[in-house]
C-alpha cells in the first residue's frame, strides 16, 4: 500500500505523456506539436537565410546557389546532373509539402494521409487511370537517356533534402497531420505532370451534351452550342490560309444515341481557369525588341502553384517559373528566347459506352467480337481505416466508370448501371519534360519548333519571342484526328469508327509566325476560325479577353513595359459592355423605390471597368447571375447533368430576340417578358446583395465582394490569405475573382541584354512561419512587378557583381 | 530549493535542443526523488520550473519571429491571442514536469518510510 501514492502519480503522467502524443481528431499530437523547441516553433523563421560553405552529398561538382533578395534562387552548376539535383533540392527545401500533397492526389493517395474524407476523391483518381497514365510516362522517358539522367538527377535532389532532416525540422503541414515525407521518385514527377493534365486538360461536357441532345433536340444545339459569338476573334488570325488537304478519317453515318447518364464530372473546371499571353514585334515597340507577355490563371493557393528559379550550367542559362516536382523551367526566357503558355481547350478526354458480356466484365463488344478487358486491382490505404479494394476494368478505349441511368421523359424508371470508358490524352507516354529541356536551352525559332514537338498535354498556346526579332505562337499539343463534333456526345464503345483514328499531323497544326499585325495573342478562346479542316472542340473560353488584347495590341504603338503592364491588369468588362445597355434599357424604373434607382444609376454612369473601388461590377454580375438563371430555371428542370449557354452565347441571344421562348416561366399563367424578367431578377439581386453585404454603401465594392481568398493547399484555417481587395474578373483580362487568377505574371524585353519583369501571389518559401510565404501578394494584388535578376555569371565574387546587389545576395558553396 | 527548481528548468530546457518533447519530464524525474517536499511542493516545483522553461523558450520564438507564425497558428487554433500559445505550451511542459517531480518524490517518500 505504501506504494499506492506514488503508482497513481506514475499512471497519471503516462497517461498524460499517452494523451499528448496521440492525434485527436484533427488535432495534432499536443506534445511533440507544442514543443518549444521540436513543434511548429521551429518553423518560425527567426532570421534570415545566410551564407553557407559545405559538403552536399550526391553531387558531381561543385555547385554555387545565389539568392536574392525575394529568395530566388539562382544555380550555377557545371553540368546537367548538378544543375537539376540543386533544383530538386531547392524545391523541397522550400516546397516539400506541396510536392507531396499534389502527388498524393493524383496517385489517389490523399486518404493515407488525410483519412476517409478523401476516399471518393482517390477513387477517382484510380478509376481515371493516373498511376496508369503516369507509370507509361516513365516507360517513355526511360526511352531518352538525357531525359531519364535528369529526373533521376532531380530525384536524387529531392531526396538529399528529405533524408537531411530530423522529424523536428519536418515542415508545418507534416507536424500538423502528424505525417513523414516518403522518398521521390520519377514516377512522382510524371504523376505531377499528370496532375497538370487533370487540371487543363480534363474538361468535358460529354455526358451533359449528350443529355442536352436528348432532352432539347438538335435545333436547341444548333442554337446554343454550334454558333460562335459575332465578336470572337480566334488565337490564329482568321486571315490564315489553310493551305493542305486535312487526312481523312471514317465517320458514323447517324450519330449513336447514347443512354442518358447521371454522372457528374467529378474533378469539376471552375471558369478562371484560363490564361493569357501575347508577343509583340519590334515594330511596335518603343525599343524596337520584342516584348512578349504571359499570365496563367490557376486557383490561387499558398504556397503558389510556381517556384521561380535560375538555372545556369554549360549550355543553359534559363530563368523563370517552375513546377513543384518537376525539372526545368515551364514558363520562362534564356539569354535568346522567351515562351509563354495559355491553354487550349482541345477535346483530348472522350467517354465510350461500352457493352460487357456479362457480370464479370471480362469481355466488352468492339468491332463485331468480343474482345478481353484487363484488370487494375487499386488499393486505397484509408488513415484509421479499412483498405479499400476497386477492381478497375479496363478496354483498349481505357479505365471503366460505372454510372448510373435516367429517363429523359421524367418517369422513375429502373436505373441500371451503365458503363463509360475513358479515352485521355493522359494515358499516352509522353515526355513534356525533354520538350522544357529543349525550350531551356532553345537559341531560335526553328529549336523552339523542334522543342515543342516532344510537348504532348495538357495542349497550350505557346507564344514565343526571341533576340532574333521573331515572334511566333503554336497551337501545341497532340490532337487526334476526329470527325466533325467527334466525342462532343457520348461514343458508341463497340464501333470503330468512334475511336481516335490517328493525330493530327504537326504540320497541320495551327500556328503564326510573325503576322502582319504584328502581334501574336492567346486568352483561351477558339484556337482557329471555323475553315480549319480539323475539328478540335466547342467548348472554348468566351471571346471576351482575346477581343479585348487584340484590340488593344492593335491600337497600342511604340509600345513599352509599362503598357504591358497595364494591359496585364486591365479590367475592362467586354461582357458588361455587350449586355448592360439592353438591361438598362428593359428594366422597367417605375416598379423601383428610391435606394434601388439609386443603384440603378450607379450602373448607368458605370465604365464597364471591374475595379475593386467600384460598386457597379458587384450589382452588374449579381443581376446577370440572377436573370440567366431566371431564363434558364423551368426549362433545366431535369434530374440529370444538362449543358447551359455559355455566357457569350446567351448575351448574343439575348440581344437578337430579347424575348426568345426561354424568357417566360411556363408555370406561371401570365406570359413574362424580358422586360419583366429584367426588373425582378434585378430587384432580387439587390436584395441578396443587401442580405450579403448589408445597405448599399462602400460594403458593395467590387474589390470586396469579388471574394479574393488566396487558401492553403488544405484550405487549413491560419494558414491563407483572406479578403484581398482586389480588381478584375473572369471575362476581364486581369482575370482575378475569388480564388482564382493570374497565378504568374511575366514580361520579357528581348534586347541584347534581356530584361523581364514578374510576380505571383505567394512567395519563394512554403513554410507559413517565413515571411517569404507571402511577401509578394501585396505587390500582385496592386499589379507591381520585380524586376528579374537575370545573371550571365555568378553575382557575387565576379567582377559582374554591384556592390548594392551583392549586399542582399546570400550565396551557397556547395563541394560533392 | 531555488537551486533544484532552477536546476529541473535548465536541465528541461537544454535536455530539449537535443532530445523530443517528452524530455521535460527527465530533470523533474532525476531531481524529484532528492526533493524532501510535501507532494503538492513537489508538483508545484516541477510544474513552474519547466513552466518557465518552455514558456520562456516559446516567448523567445515568438518575438524573434515577430510572430509570423504564431499568429497564423493561434487562427488555425480560433484563438484571438498568440500569447495563449505560449501559455499552451508552457502548461504541457509544465504538466508533464509536474507529475515526473511528483512520482519520483513520491517513490522517495515510500522508500523511505519502512
Amino acid at each position: 500500500m505504501k506504494y499506492l501514492p506514488f503508482s497513481l502519480s506514475l499512471a497519471a503522467g503516462l497517461a498524460l505523456i499517452w494523451v499528448l502524443s496521440t492525434r485527436w481528431g484533427n488535432i495534432p499530437p499536443m506534445g511533440p506539436f507544442m514543443d518549444p523547441d521540436g513543434g511548429f516553433w521551429a518553423q518560425a523563421e527567426r532570421q534570415p537565410p545566410s551564407h553557407l560553405n559545405d559538403q552536399l552529398l550526391g553531387l558531381m561538382d561543385s555547385v554555387q546557389v545565389f539568392f536574392d533578395d525575394r529568395r530566388v534562387p539562382h544555380v550555377f552548376a557545371q553540368n546537367d546532373h548538378d544543375l537539376y539535383f540543386m533544383q530538386g533540392f531547392l524545391q523541397a527545401r522550400d516546397r516539400l509539402f506541396q510536392m507531396e500533397m499534389q502527388t498524393y492526389d493524383a496517385a489517389g493517395r490523399l486518404s493515407e494521409l488525410i483519412g476517409p474524407s478523401l476516399v471518393e476523391r482517390d477513387r477517382q483518381s484510380r478509376r481515371w487511370g493516373m498511376v496508369f497514365g503516369a507509370e507509361k510516362a516513365v516507360a517513355e522517358v526511360q526511352k531518352h537517356e538525357p531525359s531519364w539522367t535528369i529526373f533521376k538527377a532531380y530525384s536524387a535532389g529531392v531526396n538529399a533534402f528529405i533524408s537531411s532532416l530530423e522529424p523536428e525540422q519536418y515542415p508545418l503541414e507534416y507536424k500538423l497531420l502528424d505525417i513523414s515525407p516518403e522518398p521521390w521518385t520519377p514516377l512522382k514527377t510524371a504523376l505531377l505532370l499528370k496532375n497538370m493534365t487533370r487540371t487543363l486538360a480534363a474538361g468535358n461536357s460529354d455526358v451533359s451534351h449528350s443529355n442536352t441532345l436528348a432532352y432539347f433536340g438538335p435545333e436547341f444545339v444548333e442554337q446554343f452550342f454550334d454558333k460562335d459569338h459575332d465578336l470572337l476573334d480566334p488565337i490564329i488570325p482568321a486571315s490564315r490560309v489553310w493551305d493542305f488537304e486535312r487526312v481523312p478519317v471514317r465517320r458514323p453515318d447517324t450519330l449513336f444515341v447514347p443512354k442518358v447518364a447521371k454522372s457528374i464530372q467529378p474533378f469539376p473546371v471552375p471558369e478562371g481557369i484560363g490564361s493569357n499571353n501575347w508577343a509583340v514585334s519590334g515594330e511596335k515597340t518603343a525599343s524596337g525588341y520584342p516584348i512578349l507577355t504571359n499570365d496563367p490563371h490557376l486557383r490561387l493557393t499558398l504556397p503558389s502553384i510556381w517556384y521561380e528559379i535560375q538555372l545556369h550550367a554549360p549550355g543553359v542559362n534559363t530563368y523563370g517559373v517552375s513546377l513543384l516536382g518537376a525539372p526545368g523551367v515551364v514558363i520562362g526566357f534564356n539569354e535568346q528566347v522567351a515562351w509563354g503558355v495559355t491553354n487550349v481547350a482541345s477535346d483530348v478526354l472522350d467517354w465510350y459506352e461500352i457493352r460487357f458480356e456479362n457480370q464479370t466484365k471480362e469481355r466488352y463488344w468492339h468491332d463485331e467480337q468480343w474482345k478481353a478487358t484487363s484488370k487494375r486491382i487499386e488499393e486505397i490505404h484509408v488513415r484509421g481505416g479499412e483498405t479499400i479494394i476497386d477492381t478497375v476494368v479496363y478496354t483498349h478505349h481505357g479505365p471503366v466508370s460505372e454510372v448510373s441511368s435516367a429517363s429523359t421523359n421524367g418517369q422513375e424508371g429502373s436505373t441500371e448501371p451503365i458503363y463509360h470508358a475513358l479515352r485521355w490524352i493522359a494515358h499516352e507516354p509522353s515526355n513534356e519534360i525533354r520538350a522544357f529541356y529543349q525550350l531551356n536551352r532553345a537559341k531560335n525559332y526553328s529549336e523552339y519548333v523542334e522543342a515543342l514537338t516532344h510537348y504532348q498535354a495538357p495542349a497550350q498556346n505557346f507564344v514565343f519571342a526571341s533576340t532574333d526579332g521573331d515572334i511566333a505562337l503554336w497551337v501545341n499539343g497532340r490532337f487526334p484526328n476526329k470527325w466533325d463534333g467527334q466525342g462532343r456526345t457520348v461514343s458508341d464503345g463497340t464501333d470503330p469508327v468512334y475511336d481516335w483514328q490517328g493525330w493530327i499531323p504537326r504540320e497541320h497544326h495551327p500556328y503564326t509566325k510573325n503576322p502582319e499585325r504584328g502581334f501574336v495573342s492567346s486568352a483561351n478562346q477558339e484556337s482557329t476560325a471555323p475553315d480549319y479542316p480539323y475539328y478540335m472542340d466547342d467548348v472554348y473560353a468566351p471571346f471576351e479577353r482575346g477581343r479585348r488584347i487584340n484590340e488593344r495590341l492593335s491600337e497600342l504603338e511604340n509600345i513599352t513595359k509599362e503598357d504591358m503592364q497595364a494591359l496585364l491588369m486591365d479590367n475592362y468588362s467586354y461582357h458588361a459592355a455587350e449586355i448592360l445597355p439592353s438591361m438598362l434599357s428593359w428594366i422597367q424604373t417605375d416598379s423601383l423605390n428610391a435606394t434601388q434607382s439609386e443603384v440603378l444609376d450607379s450602373l448607368r454612369t458605370w465604365n464597364y471597368y471591374n475595379n475593386a473601388s467600384y460598386r457597379a461590377p458587384s450589382v452588374f454580375r449579381s443581376w446577370w447571375y440572377t436573370l440567366y438563371e431566371a431564363i434558364l430555371v423551368d426549362e433545366y428542370d431535369a434530374d440529370f447533368p444538362l449543358r447551359t449557354p455559355a455566357r457569350d452565347r446567351m448575351v448574343q441571344q439575348l440581344k437578337e430576340d430579347s424575348n426568345f421562348w426561354m424568357v417566360d416561366h411556363r408555370s406561371t399563367e401570365v406570359v413574362e417578358t424580358i422586360e419583366d424578367q429584367a426588373t425582378q431578377s434585378f430587384i432580387s439581386a439587390l436584395n441578396d446583395l443587401t442580405e450579403a453585404y448589408g445597405v448599399w454603401s462602400d460594403d458593395w465594392d467590387w474589390g470586396w465582394v469579388m471574394n479574393n481568398d488566396i487558401p492553403h493547399l488544405t484550405q487549413t484555417n491560419g494558414l491563407g490569405v483572406n479578403d484581398l481587395y482586389s480588381s478584375g474578373g473572369a471575362e476581364s483580362v486581369n482575370a482575378t475573382r475569388g480564388s482564382s487568377g493570374p497565378s504568374w505574371r511575366m514580361i520579357v524585353e528581348l534586347g541584347p541584354e534581356i530584361k523581364a519583369w514578374g510576380v505571383y501571389p505567394g512567395g519563394a518559401s512554403g513554410n507559413p512561419g517565413s515571411p517569404n510565404y507571402d511577401h509578394m501578394i501585396e505587390s500582385w494584388r496592386t499589379g507591381k512587378l520585380y524586376e528579374l535578376h537575370f545573371y550571365k555569371a555568378p553575382p557575387i565574387g565576379s567582377t559582374m557583381s554591384s556592390g548594392q546587389e551583392s549586399k542582399s545576395v546570400v550565396k551557397w558553396s556547395l563541394r560533392p | 530549493m531555488i537551486i533544484l527548481f532552477l536546476l529541473i528548468a535548465g536541465n528541461a530546457f537544454f535536455l530539449n535542443l537535443v532530445l523530443p518533447w517528452w524530455s521535460a519530464a527527465l530533470p523533474g524525474l532525476f531531481f524529484g526523488y532528492r526533493m524532501n517536499v510535501t507532494p503538492i511542493r513537489a508538483f508545484g516545483m516541477g510544474f513552474f520550473a519547466v513552466f518557465l522553461a518552455w514558456g520562456a523558450h516559446a516567448a523567445y520564438v515568438h518575438i524573434a519571429s515577430n510572430g509570423v507564425l504564431s499568429s497564423r497558428m493561434a487562427e488555425l487554433f480560433g484563438l484571438t491571442q498568440e500569447w495563449i500559445l505560449i501559455l499552451i505550451t508552457a502548461v504541457i511542459g509544465g504538466l508533464l514536469s509536474g507529475f515526473a517531480t511528483l512520482t519520483s518524490s513520491l517513490l522517495a517518500h515510500s522508500r523511505n518510510k519502512k
